[in-house]
């Protein structure tokens, strides 16, 4: 593929983004469901504030089910899911009918997963879905930049809630690390003064802690156009 | 062929894996549905194959001529083959198209030819598509995903391969372009054929656009990238109506086309497939015609049949038309998709009279047709065969020859009191095998 639209890099870049939220939300609120599975209480509270979502639910099973399965709420996976699709949709002749297929299996997981109390092996096909999404990618898509994309998109996405669920420093600097590297390689224009920002922090070793908040910023709105 | 039933289950998981589907609006909501497909396949021997493709390539050149005649010398009506009220009175007719000659002179690149076989086995044509017919994908991927289910299937039968379409409409594309990449244009995602759009483009390895990603300059296609990328256009294969291609043309309220197209156009830069102003040859008044086309243009004898029509237009027609209207078929020649189609069957004497008096206030907006006993076929319904209507529609892409795709969708009615076999209403498909020997 030669030149790409500002709309489908929008679409590569949002599609890596909600599936990695997916993903690593699954796997972040295992501990939660674990509690729930124990028939007991599990700080969801502190879940939901660090992720910036409401707290609206009653108790550790509600939150388990109604963080998977409320399609009205657009914090729900069931919902992000549903926005991976819809990039996905679109991007046919981007990513490819095969690779798309997989996105089309995640849902389908999904949907079994939600009609259950206890889902966790479907689940488990969710999260087997989007990794068979991801290898799908890496290996058919031919144009090299609409990967990149796409692996930013994950990137992004996984570093912002590194940062919000206190991940170690070394390793939300190391991810940083890995999106700075990217930005030469994609046709997304980053907003220069949050990139230096981030170059600041993620390669200054000697500052005892992460402003993490200030980096959430940077990350969050490094791609004005998109 | 049981292989292929007994494997019916898998092949429509199949189809939903890749999101096979078509979109519909249902009380103001748009829906993705999946079209249902039914594992029994239409069967075409090589022999009756034989006679589909020339007839249709006939037809197919022959409309092509017109086109061009129609939008330049107009010899067909100064002769006195067709009334010039049916070219120029109906919406097909575009005056913006008048004098343009489109990269390679061609017009209809891809028409999609409906037909019904009776139940003597001899076919008929019911309509022509030269617009945007669509279709082509879901046989298309049907057939790839029937064949990974059911390998033996294909193992002990003559079917002709048919998953060379995208090869067929890439070299087609190709052709006519005239320099530049090769975009597939679509409405966007909540088009009913959206899921075709992409995966053609897919297959033919053209860029898929939608409403802002193209732009004019200087007479000029561009594709627009990121930042100040650009890369010029030399085919686009529109999958949007006319009246919405270009505002400053057509309708200037649209905000899906790509303002400036038609001068680009014009000044022969770019290639537009199908070419706008189609409509003029496949309005259902024209069709009564197009075996008189064939005549003319081509000298020779049409090979496959209209359906019987009747033209209520013409004085004789309409007075059988008015006195046989319970038998007939009568088709609005502005609707499609199976809209605008009333059997005088179905219909109570009152509103019999009530039609009867439409027809006679407003003779050229109808056709009236001899109701074909058209064979059904058997498709599986909650595990028994069953009979339905069914249709078929052809593919025929002209570029450097015309050829006809050796496959077509066959579409069919889940309802059997009815003969309406289109997706919008409910109807399902198969896949068309083309027998070898």
């Amino acid at each position: 593929m030669g030149t790409l639209s500002l709309t489908k890099a929008g679409r590569l870049f949002w599609l890596g983004r909600y599936t990695e939220r997916v993903y690593t939300s699954l796997k972040e609120s295992k501990g939660i469901y674990d509690k729930m599975v124990d028939g007991e209480e599990a700080d969801y509270a502190s879940y939901c504030a660090a992720l910036g979502i409401p707290n609206d639910y009653t108790s550790t099973a509600d939150f388990c089910k109604q963080y998977l399965a409320n399609r009205s709420s657009p914090c729900s996976l069931v919902s992000v899911l549903g926005y991976a699709y819809d990039n996905a949709i679109v991007l046919r002749e981007t990513i490819g009918t095969e690779t798309f297929s997989y996105i089309q299996l995640a849902c389908n997981a999904m949907e079994q997963a939600i009609s259950g109390d206890y889902p966790e092996l479907e689940l488990q096909g969710v999260l087997d879905d989007i990794m068979a999404f991801r290898g799908s990618a890496e290996y058919s898509l031919m144009d090299e930049t609409s990967r990149t994309i796409l692996r930013t998109g994950a990137n992004v996405e996984y570093l912002s809630l590194a940062l919000r669920l206190k991940h170690p420093k070394e390793e939300c600097r190391a991810e940083c690390e890995r999106l700075l590297n990217r930005l030469y390689k994609i046709p997304l224009a980053a907003d220069e003064n949050r990139r230096n920002r981030l170059i600041d922090h993620a390669l200054d070793e000697t500052k005892p802690d992460l402003e993490r908040l200030v980096m959430l910023d940077c990350v969050e709105h490094l791609f004005p156009e998109v | 062929m049981e292989r292929i039933i007994e494997h019916s289950d898998r092949i429509n998981e199949q189809l939903q894996r890749y999101g096979v589907k078509f979109g519909i609006y249902k009380n103001g909501t748009f829906q993705e549905r999946l079209f249902p497909f039914d594992p029994i396949p239409r069967v075409i021997t090589a022999e009756e194959f034989d006679q589909l493709n020339r007839g249709l390539i006939q037809r197919v050149n022959a409309l092509n001529l017109f086109l061009k005649d129609v939008y330049s010398e107009k010899a067909i009506i100064r002769d006195g083959i067709i009334p010039e009220d049916f070219v120029f009175a109906g919406s097909g007719y575009l005056p913006q198209c008048e004098g343009i000659t489109p990269s390679k002179g061609i017009y209809s690149h891809i028409s999609g030819i409906d037909l019904v076989q009776a139940k003597d086995g001899s076919w008929f044509i019911l309509e022509d598509n030269l617009r945007i017919p669509s279709g082509a994908s879901y046989p298309l991927i049907a057939r790839g995903l029937c064949r990974r289910c059911s390998p033996a299937t294909f193992h002990d039968n003559d079917i002709v391969d048919n998953r060379n379409y995208g090869e067929l409409l890439k070299n087609l594309m190709n052709h006519v372009n005239t320099g530049g990449i090769n975009v597939i244009f679509t409405p966007g995602r909540y088009n009913a054929a959206y899921f075709e759009h992409s995966y053609l483009a897919e297959l033919t390895g053209a860029v898929l656009a939608e409403c802002g990603d193209l732009f004019v300059e200087d007479n000029t296609v561009y594709y627009k990238g990121t930042g100040d990328r650009k890369e010029k256009v030399g085919a686009i294969y529109r999958r949007i109506s006319d009246e919405y291609l270009d505002p400053t043309a057509f309708l200037a309220e649209s905000l899906i086309g790509i303002p400036g197209v038609m001068d680009a156009y014009r000044a022969g830069n770019v290639a537009l497939l199908n070419a706008p102003g189609n409509g003029v040859a496949d309005d259902k008044g024209i069709y009564y015609f197009v075996p008189k086309m064939i005549e003319y243009y081509l000298h020779e004898t049409p090979i496959l049949h209209n359906a019987p029509t009747y033209l209520p237009f013409y004085e004789e027609d309409r007075e059988y038309v008015l006195a046989n209207l319970e038998k007939l078929v009568v088709k609005d020649v502005a609707e499609a998709g199976g809209y605008g189609v009333v059997f005088g069957r179905d219909l109570n004497a009152e509103e019999l009279e009530a039609f009867r008096e439409t027809i006679r206030r407003e003779p050229r907006r109808f056709i009236a047709q001899e109701v074909i006993d058209f064979k059904d076929l058997p498709i599986m319904e909650a595990g028994q065969q069953v009979m339905r209507k069914a249709d078929l529609r052809v593919f025929v892409l002209s570029g450097e020859e015309t050829v006809v795709w050796a496959s077509g969708l066959t579409r069919f009615s889940r309802n059997p009191n009815s003969f309406v076999v289109n997706s919008s209403q409910g109807g399902g498909f198969k896949d068309t095998w083309v027998l070898s020997r």
